[in-house]
């Protein structure tokens, strides 16, 4: 059930697109780049993964495409381009009032009949939004899941009244029955029990937690679910459940994921297409199947390598080498290249970008210089990247 | 089970110094952490300022004040000249040395009144904290009468048995206030008795004395610090309220014993503000000074409640909600 | 291969000699609530009938999840709790881990890794601080000058170099790696016989984990120490350890050498825990290679009124009634595996 393909019925055009996004943090001692440059789609129905380790400016783009960024946090650039869904697409009337949302412009309150019912809306940029808008915006169409559950919902109210609290907000004219019966709903959908609904956050275990987070998620159809860690404070088994969860409420109501974590071996079972971050920059973007079977990026293939595997030859690991850098002090040119064991004489004067891999059909992107013809005339192949950090591995088991 | 994130404090050095290899560059780095402390922060430095001007006229006052402050004279009830700056009292003693004279009794004796109290409390929150079960529990039983019992009451209780004087009232303000520290101070080492840092301390072999004084108080010396600080607002302005009842040693000046004396010559009621307003404003203003201190230390003791500093660069902004 | 096979024939041998640290059946309660010590008095049951022994020169794996008890056991082991009954053997001896002076003594044999590198520091101490205390407390440096020598002798073994900069440094100028380094060095300082790793790569970065337990596989052959390595995360406990243990909310479910336990697991948690770990072979997967889903159901029990007998039964889809009558003597499967399950034997007829 893992992995299937994005089913027949969800169409498959962009729904979010992220363009040159840059988020900075200023600070008395200088400004700390948290993210630079980044550019994805994600498209209906889809699942992206975005993976990396701490500093690797993952978290802060979440927040960033929420826009629940709080200074000294900045986003210095870029735009984030949402392509709401059409009216036509049977969305209820109530939202009609967020096609009339373009470019710098305020929301009119046009009920009922809409100027803009044709294919083609047109996106809006999440970063020009008003406070009120935005506020309109997020849970109805962008609802993110946090990693704790427990700092997330309120200790002092039963998760029924936080899911109510919700609908109150952005459905007004929801009668209190109305309410309670999505509340119900909206809890079975997730797998607990209706009854569960008079608890408090501290009755409930932690899966329990999380799958109470994603059901208040979900309460107003999102479009987008954005989840930053949902699963690493769970234990194995509970997170392969919610895992099972997401992937049939998926399926059953067509939303987009874009799932953070740091765990990439996760995510290779998970989503559908991956990007792979590093000191704030996406070193690498390529489908699920192509990054399992060929990581490109140096920093991809040590990552997928420090997952000791649970079947296959037992054999010598090594990690990569160093630790995840401090954004006050990025190393010039290429940011993994103190750690990289194939780095090259350019990679420390020079920053890569993402470019294609040359001559193939996938959609496989990587900001390296060893693939890049100018720098290095023969890209290395997989058994290349394999033999070197095999050499690693010896080294570290002599001394 | 979470993955954290290394914590990018701004500060590039914690406030206890480096540890140098000889005592003496080990004391003056600490002296130098204590200089960075008190200018870090505006609200510190001027309540070091403030609390430091007043232990300097303390200190040095009394040497040069023009009379003696008891010295009686023909001057009754003077308003402020150029032979007596703030006027004389109702027997003709100068004011202005009074007060000089007042602040270093005031001072000295609320400054070493505040320290037993906060070595009392750090004795008993810290042993009661580490230490659970009975210890624990008869240290827990001790402050809860010592929170309950009615402060006043027992002062002029005590006041009657012993003789009257700073001491007595140092003690009865002692055996009334050291509690409240002592179970805020407990609190604090019973959530940092289970930190991984003293499980290991345990481990490595370390009896618990040495973990309560040099693994756990260390931590604690910011909220000490904030304690000691307002525990010596209160004693003054507690100290003040005593001698206004009239419980100290009338024969030593201090600021309460002035507005005592000037209440019983009526000086409220007959416009002697020459009297009574140079002690009030004293304590106002050092207990002002002391509470700048106060909020001022937890900014300095904790990275994270520093304030935000504005946003500097204009270039390529866009608002973000 | 000469000297791999002088190496096999000494683990072999100090294999033989017995178990240099042993838990049998060890239990531990912790009662909730004020001081009533009656039957009826609540309490979580952390552990139930826990037994493990380790050896110089190799590694043992507990896995777990949240509530199996692992900590518990960790830190029995370490003297920082006395189980409520079974015992603690050291060298063969019963440990008498209540004694003061025997406990400062024992822990110069066994030492604890914590898992949090963030608080196993104590902030106001730099690094000279932390490993100069074990030093000083049992009496490995005669001087200063010593002193000195052997910390920076520790920092380098754990690759922390260059040294002179690093004993300086404060927990907090530290990464979560460095830091976990210090907390291996203060436990190596003490000069143990056996090292007990609760999580001590859980909370760092991905990339580094690796790093670490290689350093401490490296310092269990040079130094022969006995490993206890606790984790929830298996493939590690493959990766790392020679013999892996399974607990299951308190109980000892299932043992064996790692890689046996791991690819052919018999008792139905463990192979709920391997079919539940993320792997991306899995989607990749051969079409002969069997790939073993597991339906979930329930969650861990609670401790306080936690199930009877065999504390899995309510999940287990093979339960049969036994299972809720009492917990499963341990049945021996052959070649160092055992597991303690209805399904293979019962060994109280």
């Amino acid at each position: 059930m893992m992995g299937m393909n994005v089913s027949a019925n969800i169409q498959t055009d962009t729904l979010l697109d992220v363009k040159n996004l840059c988020v900075d943090y200023l600070a008395s001692s200088g400004t700390v780049h948290a993210v630079t440059d980044v550019n994805f789609t994600l498209k209906r129905g889809e699942i992206l993964g975005l993976a990396g380790e701490s500093g690797s400016g993952k978290s802060t783009l979440a927040y960033a495409i929420t826009c629940l960024l709080r200074p000294p946090a900045l986003i210095s650039g870029g735009e984030i381009l949402y392509y709401p869904r059409s009216s036509e697409d049977g969305r209820d009337n109530s939202r009609i009032k967020m096609t009339h949302l373009s470019k710098g412009g305020k929301s009119k309150q046009a009920k009922g009949a809409s100027e803009h019912s044709i294919e083609e809306t047109k996106p809006i940029n999440l970063l020009q939004l008003s406070p009120a808008q935005l506020r309109d915006l997020r849970w109805n169409d962008l609802a993110i899941v946090f990693q704790s559950a427990m700092n997330a919902l309120n200790p002092v109210m039963t998760v029924g009244a936080q899911i109510m609290d919700v609908l109150r907000t952005h459905r007004p004219d929801m009668g209190s029955d109305a309410r309670k019966q999505r509340a119900k709903e909206l809890f079975q959908l997730v797998g607990i029990a209706p009854d569960r609904l008079r608890s408090y956050p501290h009755e409930l275990s932690g899966g329990m937690r999380q799958r109470a987070i994603i059901a208040i998620a979900l309460a107003l159809s999102p479009e987008i679910l954005i989840m930053d860690e949902p699963t690493t404070a769970l234990d194995v088994v509970v997170q392969r459940e919610i895992l099972t969860e997401i992937m049939r409420l998926r399926e059953q109501l067509g939303f987009s994921v874009i799932f953070i974590t740091h765990d990439l071996s996760l995510l290779l079972e998970l989503a559908d297409y991956v990007a792979i971050m590093y000191a704030g920059r996406i070193v690498e973007k390529a489908s699920q199947g192509d990054l399992y079977a060929h990581p490109r990026h140096p920093y991809s293939y040590g990552l997928l390598n420090s997952f000791p595997s649970l079947h296959g030859p037992r054999r010598k690991m090594a990690g990569i080498p160093g630790s995840p850098p401090d954004l006050r002090m990025v190393p010039p040119g290429c940011a993994f290249h103190v750690r990289c064991p194939l780095a090259i004489d350019v990679c420390h004067k020079v920053l890569p970008t993402l470019l294609p891999m040359k001559g193939e059909k996938s959609e496989q992107l990587v900001a390296c210089h060893l693939y890049d013809t100018l720098y290095n005339e023969k890209p290395p192949t997989a058994l290349d990247l394999a033999r070197k950090y095999e050499a690693l591995a010896e080294e570290s088991n002599a001394g | 089970m979470q993955i954290q994130e290394a914590p990018q404090s701004a500060s590039a050095a914690p406030l206890i110094g480096p540890s140098g290899d000889s005592r003496i560059s080990r004391l003056s780095g600490i002296m130098l952490s204590i200089w960075r402390a008190m200018t870090m922060n505006k609200k510190v430095a001027i309540g070091c300022a403030i609390v430091g001007f007043f232990i300097l006229v303390g200190v040095f006052g009394p040497f040069f004040t023009p009379y003696n402050p008891n010295a009686t004279s023909h001057l009754f009830i003077a308003p402020p000249s150029a032979k007596h700056w703030l006027g004389t009292t109702v027997v003709g003693e100068d004011i202005f040395s009074q007060l000089v004279h007042g602040t270093r009794t005031s001072v000295f004796w609320g400054l070493a009144t505040a320290l037993v109290v906060t070595v009392l409390s750090v004795l008993v929150g810290l042993v009661g904290g580490y230490f659970s079960g009975l210890t624990d529990d008869s240290l827990t039983l001790v402050t809860n009468v010592s929170l309950v019992l009615p402060a006043l009451p027992l002062a002029i209780v005590l006041a009657a048995y012993f003789p009257r004087g700073p001491l007595t009232i140092s003690m009865v303000i002692i055996i009334t206030s050291w509690a409240w520290q002592a179970r805020v101070l407990r609190s604090q080492t019973l959530s940092l008795r289970s930190r991984e840092f003293v499980i290991a301390a345990r481990v490595g072999g370390e009896n618990a004395w040495r973990i309560i004084f040099f693994e756990i108080f260390p931590n604690e010396i910011s909220l000490v610090v904030a304690g000691f600080v307002s525990t010596t607002i209160f004693i003054i302005l507690a100290w003040a309220a005593l001698e206004f009842l009239g419980l100290g040693d009338g024969s030593i000046p201090s600021w309460g014993g002035m507005l005592y004396w000037a209440q019983q010559a009526g000086a409220l009621g007959g416009g002697l503000w020459w009297w009574f307003v140079p002690p009030g404003l004293c304590i106002a203003i050092l207990g002002a000074g002391l509470a700048l201190i106060n909020f001022g230390i937890d900014e300095v003791a904790d990275p994270r409640l520093r304030p935000e500093r504005p946003l500097k660069e204009k270039k390529n902004r866009k608002a973000v909600a | 291969m000469n000297d791999i096979a002088v190496q096999l024939n000494k683990a072999n041998s100090e294999y033989h000699q017995g178990p240099i640290l042993e838990g049998v059946h060890l239990q531990k309660k912790f009662p909730i609530g004020s001081l009533k010590l009656s039957a009826t008095q609540r309490a979580v049951h952390a552990v139930e009938d826990a037994s493990l022994a380790l050896y110089p020169g190799r590694a043992l794996a507990l896995v777990g999840e949240s509530g199996s008890g692992k900590t518990t056991v960790a830190r029995i082991l370490a003297g920082l709790y006395s189980p409520t009954s079974g015992m603690v053997r050291f060298r063969g001896e019963p440990a008498k881990l209540t004694d003061k002076k025997y406990l400062q003594t024992y822990r110069r044999n066994v030492q604890l890794v914590l898992q949090d590198p963030f608080s196993s520091l104590n902030p106001v101490h730099d690094v000279r601080y932390h490993l100069a205390r074990p030093l000083r407390i049992f009496n490995h440096a005669q001087n200063r000058k010593q002193e000195t020598e052997q910390i920076l002798s520790l920092l380098n073994r754990v690759n922390l170099s260059p040294a002179e900069q690093f004993i300086q440094k404060y927990p907090h100028q530290l990464s979560g790696g460095q830091r976990q380094r210090v907390s291996i060095a203060r436990a190596l300082a003490v000069q143990p016989e056996v090292l007990l790793a609760d999580e001590p790569v859980s909370m760092l970065d991905v990339s580094i984990r690796l790093d670490i337990l290689n350093l401490l596989l490296r310092l269990k052959d040079e130094e022969r120490l006995a490993l206890l390595f606790i984790t929830h995360d298996i493939a590690s406990a493959r990766y790392f350890a020679e013999d892996t243990l399974v607990m299951y909310a308190g109980q000892m479910v299932e043992g064996g050498p790692s890689d046996e336990v791991i690819q052919r697991p018999k008792h139905p948690y463990t192979q709920l825990l391997i079919s539940a770990a993320p792997n991306p072979d899995n989607l990749h997967a051969q079409n002969d290679k069997e790939v073993t889903t597991f339906t979930a159901r329930g969650e861990i029990p609670s401790l306080i009124q936690p199930p009877s007998g065999c504390r899995f039964h309510p999940r287990c889809p093979h339960a049969m009634p036994v299972c809720s009558q009492r917990f499963p003597a341990r049945t021996d499967l052959g070649g160092g595996r055992w597991t303690n399950c209805f399904l293979f034997g019962d060994d109280e007829n």
